[in-house]
């Protein structure tokens, strides 16, 4: 090493930490990936396999049994219908709602503004835990317990604030000047925002629309609290009861959580950038 | 920015306000009503009781039991997630090759069920099956105790939520990172700093406000967290890991005592509410800053 100019040093110097940096990097890919694929593996092992020590990595006896199994004991094509129907319709709702308000925080100055948003904005603070007490006091009382209406006026809120941020964030970053050209050739506010701001913001609306689809998609205390009939349950309560019985089926129970997580995960990973760029959206603007 | 006088902003916000006000502010109210009530279970009415519930609450060793716990998640958690979260997202700014193939792997967790990530770390722990006893078992190990051991059992439930969220404090890292420009690191170079110094003396200080900021998120996510903690030990082993919104859970919809759960709550959310107060004045000196 004596041997090398300083230059040369420094660039040994910087190669190590670049490898240090790639080793750490992958052992935590490994951490992070280890338990999806050590549940996917479970899922395809037969019985006498998954309760072996120490526990088998490769065999040739792998099959799909543990699948159709869970598929014919849990009513999973209910619960699969009730989690997409749950996810959609307030992914849907909430993102027409939010992107309403984020125009108006975004293109019009009004009094009371800044308490507003900040109104919009303090439920993602507030514990989830602490509101769901009284609501189901109410909801025992007026009978929304166990209804997908009840359901879904519980997960809207719970979505609002983060795309109403997103969105009000994907405004401000469109020039202001086309709308205003409209506006002023005689177009309404409304077939303004219908024929010239739908279009540009559509990927936006698009973005909010999946992240909060995954986030109910992937929701369980809510639906584990509010609803008591097996017409009701969805996959992350199927789950969620099946580890509850005195003897839980591994097998089985890692199948249908591999179906579960499967949608989601695609998702992700198709819309990937987009995934990642409205999480930073919501983070730096929150 | 036009029609000040306008109505259409309001009439855009309506909804948004009309659901948030219901759901997520009039709770809080009634759980205040509700603390001062309780159900006759003869009448099947809720009776004015005073401080009752109150007093059984502070009278209750497991609530005081629930709150130490909860303080010691809190900072077991957020000190993982900080320093993990934070190393982590250095390593990412630096641009090394695979960037965006490891923060892509970082979000996978991030995208499943709390109750799968649950139901997928308790067979990895299982005692007598876990293929992480196996794994680690030869450098004397035994992974099992972080859910079956008191002593662990906390920290256990930690490394299993900083798995599952780590994904969200790396994005909230990097987005302040960019706003520590080149520059500056630049100049400092061309002034002979190494690079641990540059960190030092102009990363950290230009960033410590969102790292502020961080921390708090990260608390305040800690204080709420309880369906990780319920999937994977139902707050065992002898209530080790019992944490304040574990057992008003547990009050709630277990025992059917939604009075003294909602006196809980409302402890809950105070507590919480310190820590935002702290995070909203961290964020606002932070925008000032930004300001300049």
């Amino acid at each position: 090493m004596a041997a090398l100019s300083l230059n040369q040093r420094a660039r040994v110097k910087k190669k190590a930490g670049g490898v240090a940096c790639q080793v750490f990097m992958i052992c935590l890919t490994m951490f992070m990936l280890f338990p999806v694929f050590w549940a996917f593996l479970t899922s395809i092992k037969p019985n006498e396999l998954i309760y072996q020590y120490p526990p088998v990595f490769f065999s040739d006896q792998f099959t799909l049994d543990n699948f159709s199994y869970a598929l014919r004991a849990q009513n999973l094509l209910r619960a699969g219908f009730n989690t997409f129907f749950l996810s959609t319709v307030t992914a849907a709702v909430s993102g027409v709602i939010a992107t309403l308000a984020a125009y108006a925080f975004s293109r019009f100055r009004f009094r009371g503004k800044n308490l507003l948003f900040g109104l919009v904005v303090a439920p993602m603070l507030i514990p989830g835990i602490t509101n769901l007490i009284p609501l189901y006091s109410v909801y025992t009382k007026i009978g929304l317990n166990d209804t997908y209406l009840g359901l879904i006026l519980l997960y809207i809120p719970g979505t609002l604030s983060f795309a109403t941020i997103v969105m009000r964030s994907y405004f401000d970053g469109l020039p202001y000047a086309i709308e205003e050209a409209a506006l002023i050739d005689g177009c309404s506010r409304f077939s303004v925002v219908g024929r010239v701001v739908l279009p540009v913001v559509a990927p936006g609306i698009l973005a909010i629309f999946i992240v909060n689809f995954v986030t109910i998609w992937n929701d369980f205390m809510i639906t584990l609290i509010f609803t008591s009939s097996n017409e009701m349950r969805t996959l992350t309560l199927t789950i969620y009861n099946m580890i509850g019985t005195a003897t839980v089926k591994q097998g089985p129970l890692s199948a249908t959580a591999f179906m579960t997580l499967l949608p989601a995960l695609l998702i992700f990973l198709v819309c990937r950038k987009k995934f990642i760029g409205t999480m930073l959206d919501g983070a730096i603007k929150g | 920015m036009i029609e000040k006088r306008s109505k259409l902003p309001y009439l855009f916000l309506a909804p948004v306000v009309l659901i948030l006000l219901l759901f997520s502010y009039l709770p809080m109210p009634y759980s205040l009503y509700l603390s001062f009530n309780k159900l006759n279970p003869a009448s099947g009415r809720y009776e004015f009781v005073g401080l009752a519930n109150w007093r059984q609450m502070l009278m209750d060793s497991k609530f005081w039991e629930s709150a130490r716990n909860t303080f010691a998640y809190v900072i077991i958690f957020t000190v993982i997630m900080v320093v993990l979260g934070l190393l982590v997202a250095l390593i990412l700014n630096s641009k090394i090759p695979g960037t965006s193939f490891y923060l892509t792997v970082l979000f996978v967790p991030w995208v499943i069920s709390e109750v799968i990530v649950g139901a997928t770390w308790k067979w990895l722990l299982n005692p007598d099956f876990g293929v992480l006893n196996y794994l680690f078992g030869g450098l004397g190990i035994k992974c099992s105790d972080l859910i079956t051991n008191p002593k662990f059992a906390l920290v256990g439930v930690a490394i299993v939520a900083f798995w599952r969220g780590l994904a969200y404090t790396v994005i909230l890292v990097l987005a302040g990172l960019q706003n520590v420009s080149n520059d500056y690191l630049e100049a400092a170079s061309l002034d002979g700093c190494s690079k641990l110094q540059a960190f030092f003396r102009v990363t950290l200080p230009i960033f410590s406000p969102t790292l502020l900021v961080v921390t708090l998120l990260n608390m305040i996510n800690a204080i709420s967290q309880s369906g990780i903690i319920l999937v994977l030990t139902k707050g065992g082993p002898v209530r080790a890991t019992e944490t304040m919104a574990l057992y008003l859970y547990k009050e709630a919809f277990l025992n059917y005592q939604l009075s003294s759960a909602a006196t809980m709550s409302i402890i809950l959310a105070f507590v919480n509410m310190i820590v935002v107060a702290v995070y909203l004045a961290a964020n606002k000196r932070n925008q000032e800053k930004e300001a300049e």
